[in-house]
């Protein structure tokens, strides 16, 4: 029984650790990738991309028509991304030094930002509009000449929008020549000679305050579905690099004792990183700038450990002296094997080792909450039959045993760092 | 919000990471580097496909095709030729390599045994530390000043036992290796010799026999090695004018076919050789999270042979903590009778009850990195130290009756905190209601290393080593006192306390004040009277002796040079008898 039961715990153990390698590879992929950032980009353009459509504007609906040309989407694409390299460059989003870095490449810069929310976005877009003068910078012909020496403290300071309520208070002033502005041309592909009449800052307050939240909501669907076929991908190709056949490693869990009680050891290092994985977020630094490259760090020691504390219980992983590739060299004679296996017997071998790493796949797809989760019952189901056992023996040696313990409670669900929507905190 | 700061990309980046750091790095190295503009663009495209890959790879469906296409290559592989996945390493084809003199076994080699480990096994030093072996065969070639014609006999890592070689290509305390890293599930090796430290470096002593024979001791301080001289020997040659590509393949062309009447070096050897010296000329520079600036040393006292500041090493050149200006220097320990019944904590402040932190942390403070220490290998060697017992003392028998009388003062006036040994047993009594195994804050002595170890300290390397799979999250304390520990094996300790800075016991055993404040390390010779090495004289034979002070020249103390401290003078009339006694110990 508790053979059994251990056996489970460490197989528990094993998956977990192989779950955190994944979660934590995914979040170093996403981080590298700049998904939130590209997601977020994508959202801002589906949203100045539905505020003209709404308005009828010109140019929006000749992109989007059939006959569309590519010179036409292209003259509508630049347009809208003016737009949010604009807002998201703009210099109150950015340290000093990422602005310095990305000075030359507005895009860039822009790529640096993973969210914003509804009022920053609208106020940043009124905050342009109303203050020329500390737009982005002109060279790149986008509204205003703001730059970053605007940061200095003898530059006229921003002024402060970040009050919950300002989308309705831009909106309040529609009627106010003075309070409701013009966006920047670039932003909607007007023109000194053309203006764009419905852009205004009310009008685009008013679409904001309808549509961001669905449009958000779509992105984050968007970047759910990328996390989802990255994690796939990864666990598929961490199982090849690995080689883990889960049919193998809980036969030998079975049969090693040792293997299972390294297992079991390394079970509070597992939850360990599991709860920094959870965290996902990396503590920002004095600067309040959270730093990239320390979580990319992170993430990759996260990697490294959970997969050491496998191979340091002596659990086979890798190609190097795996059963599948003894066949293969037991198979062409290479190695010294009493009884080499004919084709047919390599085949089914075979066939048995690739069910067995697809089982892992399976097995895997039930993510690190799934595994931790088991493991924690696994353990307390094993705490509860000793106690029981313990208790069994003292009376039956007519002395009072030990009181079974509180039932522990169980780890809270963790997301590790996939957040259900890409713009979250 | 969240705005990321490129800035810190080029932060610390240290140990497996900073491969990939320095890797990634290298569009940022390029824009310190004179090149032309073309390539600059070139590598600024380049530095953009790793973010298009990874956003790719969720952003595909195609993507599935790439693990698909690596489980064929695998199962293809497999099947054709199945013996290489057992050859993970890198091979440079170099010629070169295959001219290094072969080492002249004495016995069968079993790699696995603990003391061949021990003595000639790698730790993972190689890899951030290593020097490529003809780069180190030629050194004394180039900078014969610095040698005066010992070789590297000159830093302490000379001549060797033959019970196991009778001949190798490099000193004892050195070990030449290819450079392993230890991924799970992989082992990737670059064939390139290297030399490199490794357990024996600091912890195989050597002394000289009454008949003036030289003898060697596992697990004995190796007092004679000087480690910090070493090391910054080579930072100081790789700066220097001489050290350049040219001057290096010219005479490591003349070894090669003078020496070792080989070939010279191919022209694409040349080229391996142009950017290996380039390399490590600008190693701090272009990587300095792989070969970290350590002129921290320079604002302390030298080291001299037989010490090391290794916990300094470790907080200001791996894991990058400011330096706090302790001058932490220790003596090399011994570390026989490592076993917890003997040792329940380990380093003289007893920062430690856990040997992996104690194994795995002394690699990293020497050198090492934590994806390329072999971690089942130093484990080994840690359970053969467990039950290495202290060597007995070499010399004269000690007198029976002086030794009693001895024993009867060390009751009195020494086994409340240091217990008493038993040699025969090997292990320690006197130990209940003791100060055995506890950190005595009264001992007074210099406090420099306990400054060097704050709980500051203690959290980063438990944070360190938890998050690398080294050692346990709460492996180490700071304890603020220095630990009172056994004297097994202590006539081959000298010189004494913690910072080497008495030395012998005969002074130790004197109030502090007189004891003396300049004396010489490292000789080999041993005084049987005082019983420590002995210290009165300028030089060794033709090996020049180092000058230890503990004040300055204006007779100010030196910050963790000081011989202060355990005030515990045993009247003068039992001295002799006691140290008699510890003779036996």
């Amino acid at each position: 029984m508790f053979a059994l039961l251990e056996t489970a715990i460490a197989f528990a153990a094993a998956m977990l650790a192989v779950s955190l390698f994944i979660s934590a590879a995914v979040q170093w992929i996403s981080t590298i990738g700049r998904y939130r950032a590209t997601i977020l980009i994508d959202m801002l353009r589906a949203l100045i991309h539905g505020f003209r459509v709404f308005h009828n504007d010109s140019q929006a609906l000749a992109a989007d028509g059939p006959g569309a040309t590519e010179a036409q989407k292209k003259a509508c694409a630049d347009t809208e991304l003016t737009f949010v390299n604009d807002v998201l460059g703009d210099p109150v989003l950015h340290a000093r030094d990422i602005q310095l870095a990305y000075q030359e490449n507005p895009a860039a810069l822009a790529r640096q930002i993973d969210y914003i929310d509804e009022q920053d976005l609208v106020a940043l877009a009124y905050n342009i509009a109303t203050n020329p003068a500390h737009g982005p910078p002109a060279q790149h012909g986008h509204a205003g000449s703001r730059s970053i020496d605007d940061l200095s403290p003898w530059a006229p300071p921003v002024e402060a929008v970040h009050a919950p309520t300002r989308i309705r208070e831009i909106v309040a002033q529609a009627d106010s020549p003075s309070g409701n502005l013009s966006l920047p041309k670039e932003w909607v592909g007007g023109s000194e000679t053309e203006p764009k009449e419905y852009a205004t800052t009310a009008n685009f307050a008013a679409y904001v305050g309808r549509w961001f939240s669905t449009i958000e909501g779509t992105a984050a669907q968007r970047y759910k579905l990328l996390v989802r076929r990255l994690t796939f991908v990864v666990a598929a190709f961490i199982v090849v690099v690995f080689n883990i056949d889960s049919i193998r490693i809980l036969s030998e869990l079975h049969s090693k004792t040792t293997v299972r009680a390294a297992l079991v050891q390394g079970v509070d290092d597992l939850r360990l990183v599991s709860s920094r994985l959870a965290a996902s977020e990396p503590p920002a630094n004095e600067d309040g700038s959270g730093s990239i490259s320390q979580n990319n760090k992170a993430r990759l020691l996260d990697m490294q450990k959970s997969l050491a504390l496998l191979s340091e219980a002596g659990l086979s992983l890798g190609w190097r002296d795996s059963w599948i590739v003894k066949r293969f060299c037991a198979y062409r004679g290479l190695c010294a094997d009493p009884q080499p296996p004919s084709l047919g017997q390599l085949t089914l071998d075979v066939l048995g080792w690739l069910s067995g790493l697809l089982f892992t796949c399976v097995l895997l797809s039930l993510g690190a909450p799934f595994w931790l989760n088991t493991l924690s019952r696994l353990i307390n189901l094993k705490n509860e039959v000793q106690q029981r056992k313990e208790l069994e023996n003292s009376k039956d040696n007519g002395i009072d045993g030990p009181r079974p313990p509180p039932a522990q409670s169980q780890p809270p669900q963790q997301s590790f760092g996939v957040p259900s929507s890409p713009l979250a905190r | 919000m969240n705005a990321h700061d490129p800035g810190s990309e080029s932060g610390r980046v240290e140990d497996g990471a900073s491969v990939a750091a320095a890797l990634s790095e290298v569009p940022g190295l390029a824009a310190r580097m004179p090149l032309p503009q073309w390539i600059r663009a070139l590598l600024s495209r380049i530095k953009n496909i790793p973010a298009a890959i990874a956003f790719w790879l969720g952003a595909s469906r195609l993507a599935i095709l790439v693990p698909l296409a690596l489980l064929l290559g695998f199962i293809g592989t497999a099947a054709k030729n199945p013996r290489i996945f057992s050859q993970q390493s890198i091979g440079l084809g170099l010629p070169s390599e295959d001219a290094i003199p072969k080492e002249i076994p004495a016995q069968a080699i079993d790699t696995s045994d603990p003391v061949w480990l021990f003595r000639y096994g790698n730790t993972g030093t190689e890899f951030r530390s290593g020097i490529p072996y003809w780069v180190f065969r030629v050194m004394p070639r180039i900078f014969d000043e610095e040698f005066k014609g010992q070789g590297y006999e000159h830093f302490g890592f000379g001549e060797d036992s033959h019970d196991y070689y009778f001949r190798r290509p490099v000193g004892r305390g050195l070990v030449l290796s290819d450079s392993t890293l230890h991924l799970p599930a992989y082992e990737l090796t670059a064939s390139i010799k290297r030399v490199a430290i490794n357990c024996s470096g600091c912890h195989r002593g050597e002394y000289q026999d009454e008949a003036g024979r030289i003898r060697y001791a596992d697990g004995m301080p190796n007092h004679t090695a000087n480690l910090q001289g070493f090391k910054r020997f080579f930072t100081r040659s790789f700066k220097d004018p001489r050290f350049t590509p040219q001057r290096v393949i010219q005479e490591i062309n003349t070894v090669l076919t003078q020496e070792e009447h080989r070939p010279p070096l191919t022209r694409y050897e040349e080229i391996v050789y142009v950017l290996i010296v380039q390399g490590l000329r600008s190693a701090t520079e272009l990587f300095p999270d792989l070969a970290p600036d350590n002129s921290w040393m320079d604002k302390r006292a030298e080291n001299g042979p037989g010490r090391i500041d290794p916990f300094n090493a470790f907080k200001f050149e791996i894991i990058g903590v400011p330096d706090d200006s302790s001058a932490s220097q220790v003596d090399f320990p011994p570390i026989w009778n490592q076993r917890k019944e003997v040792r329940s904590w380990h380093h003289y402040d007893g920062n430690t009850d856990d040997s992996r932190a104690r194994n795995f942390g002394s690699i990293l403070g020497v050198g090492g990195m934590f994806l390329s220490i072999p971690k089942g290998q130093v484990l080994a060697v840690g359970a053969w130290l467990d039950f290495l017992p202290a060597p007995e003392y070499p010399f004269e028998k000690p007198d029976p009756e002086r030794v009693a009388r001895g024993l009867l003062s060390f009751r009195v006036h020494c086994a409340s905190c240091h217990g008493l040994y038993d040699r025969s047993t090997g292990l320690i009594s006197e130990v209940e209601n003791s100060r055995y195994m506890r950190v005595d804050p009264k001992v007074g002595t210099d406090p420099e290393r306990l400054k060097g170890f704050l709980p500051s300290a203690a959290a980063a390397l438990n944070d360190f080593g938890e998050k690398r799979a080294l050692w346990r999250r709460d492996a180490f304390r700071a304890t603020g006192a220095y630990l009172s520990g056994p004297l097994d094996g202590i006539w081959a300790r000298a010189p004494y306390l913690h910072n080497g800075s008495v030395p012998n016991l005969a002074a130790l055993l004197l109030p502090p004040q007189e004891r003396p404040k300049r004396f010489f390390r490292g000789s080999r010779r041993h005084d049987t009277a005082q019983m420590g090495w002995i210290s009165d004289q300028p030089r060794d034979g033709n090996r020049e002796l180092f000058l230890y002070r503990t004040v300055d020249e204006k007779d100010q103390p030196i910050p963790g040079n000081s011989n202060s401290g355990h005030p515990y003078s045993v009247p003068a009339a039992q001295r002799a008898d006691l140290v008699e006694y510890l003779k036996t110990l």
